[in-house]
């Protein structure tokens, strides 16, 4: 039995008067992988952020890698370095070139000698499938290896969980198989894994679990074989037809 | 969130202006303990001074009215002057467009106190050039012609950034239905444009308002030369020259508020 | 008869232009160098979550803004002596060969004062401008507040705020002509000087003007070269 290395307990969060996220309770397992679905709007990119406290939460225990994140004495910085996150435009650093994109974390937060952080950037850059390109800058690459790039540089801190909110939805779609290749890569490997995406085939292949989300609350949770052959709840089943006919 | 104050402040605009005052003040406050610790407001304070201060001497308009009538007039010369420079460094017609260009980049590259001084020196000698005679101007005069000849250089490129962020598809309309370039300009460009340089045009206002002080070095016994006047016969810098800071500051800021929240408005009403 | 030039008395005032222009290259260097430290400061806590240090750089902001340069240096050189209150202003002031130190000192806080006010705004401008993408993708790194807007923020607002921080440089070169209200001999103080002496004026100004002009062309053809500089293959992301 392994343990559980995120725990949000009864989760409220509101935006002024809007309830985003009503009494959730989400764990997740040391190497799982889970994928969160639901409608536009349901409240899946607020919950992803809460954890690694990019949103803040009104009510409710979040716990991470065994740290409060809202104990005073938590390192919120100490966290963010074991929590990677891949957001959906990438946000690479446009004034640093893609070798010092992904060295400037390990550098300045981790204090890595800086040989050993560019060796290490470019075994991920291998790894990514764009050692040739370590020179350039982000605005000279495509949409699809900037993302495999914002991917290194999440590894490049060695987290032990990564986060990817919709890391495919502003990709050309000839682009996002091979993001998707990478990213069923990190899954068989030993990451904890919460990936927010409407990609059902990645869902199907490499997910343990999927949790479904609408207006701010999680209505089922369950394996992807059962969440697909017979969603329990309407909204789930009327989001599936939806979805798949496209 | 990085805009909260911001936010904060555009609501509580009175508050912000208070409490800027307040720290003004014990700013001041401060300095004169420690370093006037006996200061003589009251001996400034007078009637007379005041009078003298906010209005010139009897019979004679000076102070902060003659201020405002510099700050005034000139922008309102500086208005039309700007909009026909604006418009002729628009054109494509090279003899309309680079006499303007050249005034606008060569008053745009010197001090204003510079232009004050071209405006003294130059017109007894273009008079002689000219007329041969030696011309008079009061100091005063010379000070309007000098801040309009400044200030329309920068209206002028208000008035061309203006003019560019005027999609194209306003001109090309305009042409088909068969418009000359006057009726371009008038009827469908400037009404548009106007109205999205309100804020800048009051910000060059600001700035013009603080600047008329420089006609102090011409003799022009507007606020701030009434204040070295007053400064000069009672010796108390730090009393007189604290308070013109502060009617200064009043009156700089208040317009710049009411400027973001005309901006404000502008912004709604073009997204409407 | 016309009006009659004589250029030659620029020959024989060249003395007082040339002390004149370095007095204004001093002021305005000095000018730039600290109010865009100054500035940047003011701008980055202009920009800042923290509500106190929000507040204190709009004070700063709006009360330097606010009041006219002249009242700001005639409040500074009446109502101080630089020279008392900081000795060391007495060794810098030797150090760059001028002659009223209290005159050159306060025309100069002025200058910076007024100017990093402006500089403020423009900065905040700038780090707002800055997508905030950024700012999660490197707090999601671990970065400390201080890295996030030191390496990644600041670095990129830099870029969209040279034009308009090359447009306050102009300016202060521009004011700080007002130094000569303090009697600080710089080059429209030269002017002056020349026509109370020789009723030259015009010849005098055209001189200045030029001058001012090749100051402020220098200027903006430096800033446009570090502007090449930072934008070398960068745009959106
Ligand atoms: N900063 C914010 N301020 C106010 N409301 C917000 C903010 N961020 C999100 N919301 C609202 O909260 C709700 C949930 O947003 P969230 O971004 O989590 O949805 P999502 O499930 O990720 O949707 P999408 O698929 O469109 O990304 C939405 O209705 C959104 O309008
Ligand atoms: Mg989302």
């Amino acid at each position: 039995m392994k343990k559980n290395i995120i725990q949000m307990k009864d989760i409220n969060k509101w935006y002024g008067e809007y309830h985003a996220l009503r009494n959730v309770n989400f764990n997740v397992k040391q190497g799982e992988v889970v994928v969160i679905c639901g409608p536009s709007g349901s409240g899946k990119s607020t919950l992803i952020r809460c954890i690694n406290r990019l949103e803040e939460i009104d009510e409710g225990k979040l716990i991470v890698d065994d740290q409060d994140l809202y104990d005073k004495k938590t390192n919120i910085n100490k966290v963010r370095q074991e929590v990677g996150m891949v957001f959906q435009h990438f946000n690479l650093f446009p004034h640093l070139s893609i070798l010092e994109n992904i060295t400037i974390a390990p550098v300045k937060v981790k204090k890595k000698n800086k040989q050993e952080a560019e060796d290490l950037a470019m075994k991920l850059l291998e790894r990514v499938k764009i050692p040739h390109h370590a020179h350039k800058y982000p605005s000279e690459i495509s949409g699809g290896q900037k993302q495999r790039v914002a991917i290194a540089r999440t590894l490049a801190m060695e987290p032990k969980i990564i986060l990817f909110d919709e890391p495919t939805s502003a990709l050309d779609p000839e682009m996002i198989g091979e993001v998707l290749d990478v990213m069923k890569e990190l899954a068989k490997d030993n990451y904890t894994i919460v990936c927010v995406t409407h990609e059902m085939g990645f869902a199907r292949e490499v997910g343990d679990r999927i949790v479904f989300m609408d207006a701010g609350e999680i209505l089922e949770e369950d394996t992807p074989e059962e969440f697909f052959n017979n969603p329990k709840t309407e909204r789930a089943q009327k989001f599936l037809s939806e979805i798949l006919h496209h | 969130m990085f805009r909260h104050i911001e936010n904060y402040f555009s609501k509580h605009k009175i508050q912000f202006f208070i409490f800027n005052t307040i720290l003004i003040v014990s700013i001041l406050k401060t300095i004169q303990v420690f370093i006037y610790p006996e200061t003589h407001f009251s001996e400034i304070f007078t009637k007379d001074n005041m009078r003298f201060l906010f209005f010139g001497r009897p019979g004679e308009i000076g102070g902060l009215a003659l201020t405002f009538v510099l700050a005034i007039v000139s922008i309102f010369l500086s208005f039309f002057i700007g909009s026909l420079l604006g418009i002729m460094r628009w054109s494509s017609v090279k003899i309309i467009k680079i006499p303007a260009v050249l005034y606008i980049e060569i008053i745009r590259s010197i001090p204003l106190l510079m232009v004050i001084f071209w405006v003294f020196f130059a017109i007894p000698v273009f008079s002689m050039m000219f007329f041969h005679t030696q011309a008079h101007v009061s100091p005063t005069v010379a000070a309007i012609i000098a801040f309009t000849i400044f200030t329309s250089a920068y209206v002028a490129e208000i008035i061309r950034s203006g003019i560019n962020s005027i999609p194209k598809g306003q001109f090309e309309a305009a042409k088909s239905l068969g418009m000359n370039s006057r009726q371009i300009f008038t009827l469908i460009i400037l009404p548009q444009a106007y109205r999205k340089m309100i804020p800048a045009l009051i910000s060059q206002f600001i700035s013009l308002f603080k600047d008329t002080s420089l006609a102090y070095t011409i003799g022009v016994i507007e606020f701030f030369r009434a204040a070295t006047i007053i400064n000069n016969r009672l010796y108390l810098s730090f009393e007189i020259f604290s308070f013109v800071a502060l009617v200064y500051f009043s009156i700089a800021f208040s317009m710049s508020k009411f400027s973001e929240h005309l901006e404000r408005k502008v912004e709604k009403q073009l997204n409407t | 008869m016309g009006y009659e030039f004589d250029w030659s008395v620029l020959l024989e005032y060249k003395e007082l232009l040339i002390t004149g222009l370095l007095t204004t290259i001093k002021l305005s260097v000095i000018g730039i160098f600290l109010s865009f430290i100054i500035g940047s400061l003011v701008g980055i806590g202009r920009a800042s979550k923290n509500f106190w240090i929000s507040l204190f750089s709009s004070y700063y902001v709006e009360s330097f803004r606010n009041i006219p340069l002249i009242v700001q240096m005639f409040f500074i050189y009446f109502t101080f002596t630089l020279t008392d209150i900081f000795p060391f202003l007495e060794k810098w002031g030797e150090f760059l060969h001028i002659s009223d130190t209290n005159a050159f000192f306060s025309a100069l806080i002025g200058l910076v004062l007024y100017t990093s006010a402006y500089i403020g705004e423009v900065v905040k401008a700038g780090i707002n401008a800055v997508p905030n993408g950024q700012k999660e993708a490197a707090e999601s790194l671990g970065m400390n507040s201080f890295q996030v807007m030191w390496l990644i923020i600041y670095p990129q607002a830099i870029k969209i705020i040279i034009p308009p921080i090359t447009n306050q440089f102009l300016n202060l070169i521009k004011n700080s002509s007002l130094a000569m209200t303090l009697g600080v001999a710089e080059l429209t103080f030269a002017t002056q000087q020349i026509d109370s002496e020789t009723f030259r004026g015009f010849e005098a100004a055209t001189a200045v003007t030029i001058l001012y002009m090749i100051l402020t062309l220098f200027t903006s053809f430096i800033m446009n070269l570090i502007d090449m500089k930072f934008s070398k293959g960068v745009k959106n992301v």
